[in-house]
């Protein structure tokens, strides 16, 4: 297996740990008097960013065209920006540091999405270095 | 020099030509590296927690009303906002006792989910001119007086994005922040009498009504008391009880010990885990160098008919250890760097302990201690197995399995 499918792997499963993590393992606040909280939306919001980084991860991995594996390397570390700054930025989560939303879910997903940068560029840096190369 | 650069590419080279077997023995360094970095961390966390929880308590004796004793802990433990009251008569009464260096009385009550931070949290209307126990801390990073319609708020209180706090639909100027005490009262808004007069009223106007605000002088929630060095503390108690009845003692020594035998159990659990996952580590690379080492006979074999010394292979196979063991050591930190600082608010929360990081550089040390080990136990386990293979007679080592 080389390593642009290996990248494509690594992608996907993060994607499918984004979709968890506010969901599954740092699950969010639950609704408070019958009134959802703003960690709710970003859970929600996470949850499909997730299964889109799934796709691209598994189009990477299924793609024959080297061009067409980096452009969905590019656009997963869009999706893994977007990880990052929903929680932060976006939408946000609660403002208590008791809360499991912003003590475990904003955490784990600022990683996740850190990960999902770092291998998406790992494998669209590495196919400009091969064009180059060529 | 040239030598080392030749035994450290030759090292590399073998590491990257068996990618899974190096990711086992990497994967085992990493394991030992991020045991002791979290478990050294978490450890000097519990230990600065009550540390400080020790420093910030002033009062030597806490009186509550006789039910609410658990709710009183709560609040200074686990910042659980609670309220309830008693007579303010038992401050009078208890400033008067002989052996009482210094008395004052605090008011509690809370804030609404909605209101601000997200969730409830502990007002605390304290008295200023009596205080001795948050007095001293505030000092040290107040902006601005507590006047009127400004407060103080705990470390772990987030303010809303325009710096105030919002309590029953009104605004409030936050004075200043407290320093980390490791105690519930990170989580607690402090502010003067005339404030929570205020608060007290909107509150009332929104249907929520812990006193009526008209009375609210002639309450307490809790009485905090220094005794003097030579007072005999359960003397103190016994008079108190005699003058005022209805109430309950905190004893702070007592608090702070029941919190450390608390602690001293998760400290042991980490004390076991961080030992098992050691020993796993080390034992995992002993036995994985020794395998493949004992694999590599005739390579080594071959290397000594080729002229290369015993002490040279040695010093091959001393780097791959080392250069393992460093890796996985760096790893491990990474690794380790990830779950204790990202997530430490979600540890403190999980182990209902007083939980403090420590300082940068008690983090640093830890680092390098993780990495120092796991680097040493690569390159133990790995001259462990070659010394193993010194003795061998290179002719039958060549013609074995013939």
């Amino acid at each position: 297996m080389n390593k642009t499918k290996i990248t494509g792997i690594v992608i996907a499963v993060l994607g499918l740990l984004t979709a968890l993590i506010p969901t599954v393992i740092f699950k969010v606040c639950e609704a408070m008097d019958g009134k959802f909280m703003k960690c709710h939306w970003t859970s929600q919001t996470e949850v499909a960013v997730g299964i889109a980084t799934i796709v691209l991860g598994l189009l990477i991995v299924v793609s024959k065209e080297k061009a067409a594996q980096a452009a969905y390397a590019v656009a997963s570390a869009i999706n893994g920006v977007l990880v990052i700054l929903i929680p932060t930025v976006v939408i946000g989560v609660c403002g208590s540091h008791d809360m499991p939303c912003h003590s475990g879910t904003q955490p784990a997903l600022i990683i996740a999405g850190s990960l999902i940068i770092v291998t998406a560029l790992i494998n669209a840096v590495s196919y400009v270095i091969s064009k180059k190369k060529a | 020099m040239s030598a080392f650069n030749e035994s450290f590419r030759f090292g590399i080279r073998n590491i990257r030509k068996r990618p899974y077997r190096s990711f086992c023995l990497v994967l085992a360094a990493v394991i030992g590296s991020y045991a002791l970095f979290v478990g050294l961390a978490l450890k000097a966390s519990l230990n600065n927690g009550i540390g400080r929880m020790q420093e910030r308590m002033g009062a030597d004796l806490m009186i509550v009303p006789e039910s609410s004793e658990i709710e009183a802990r709560n609040i200074l433990l686990t910042g659980e906002p609670e309220f309830f009251y008693m007579d303010v008569a038992v401050a009078t009464a208890a400033a008067e006792i002989e052996g009482v260096e210094c008395a004052t009385s605090q008011f509690y009550f809370t804030s609404l989910s909605s209101d601000c931070c997200s969730t409830r949290v502990q007002l605390i209307a304290f008295d200023p001119d009596t205080d001795f126990v948050i007095g001293p801390w505030i000092d040290e990073r107040v902006t601005s007086d507590v006047s009127n319609g400004s407060v103080i708020i705990g470390s772990e209180v987030t303010p809303l994005s325009n710096g105030k706090v919002k309590f029953y639909g009104n605004e409030y100027s936050v004075a200043g922040k407290l320093g980390e005490t490791a105690t519930g009262l990170d989580h607690s808004v402090f502010m003067s009498r005339d404030t929570m007069h205020g608060i007290l009223n909107d509150a009332k106007d929104k249907g929520y009504q812990f006193l009526n605000p008209e009375d609210d002088g002639a309450w307490v929630s809790t009485v905090l008391l220094r005794v003097s060095d030579d007072a005999d503390i359960t003397a103190v108690e016994k008079e108190i009880y005699n003058r005022a009845g209805g109430i309950r003692f905190i004893e702070t020594d007592k608090l702070i010990s029941d919190v450390a035998v608390k602690l001293g159990s998760v400290e042991n659990i980490i004390n076991v885990t961080l030992t098992v996952l050691l020993v796993f580590s080390f034992l995992t690379m002993i036995l994985f160098f020794s395998v493949i080492f004992h694999e590599r006979k005739k390579e080594f074999a071959v290397l000594r008919i080729l002229g290369t010394s015993s002490r040279r292979i040695c010093f091959f196979s001393l780097t791959e250890g080392i250069t393992i063991g460093a890796a996985g050591g760096i790893i491990g930190l990474v690794l380790g760097i990830l779950t204790v600082f990202p997530f430490n608010h979600y540890i403190e929360n999980s182990l209902d302990v007083p939980y403090l990081m420590p300082s940068v550089a008690a983090v640093i040390l830890y680092g390098m201690i993780g990495v120092l080990v796991t680097t040493l136990f690569g390159s133990l386990s790995s001259f462990l197995s070659t010394l193993s293979l010194a003795h061998a007679e290179t002719y039958y080592t060549m013609r074995t399995g013939e």
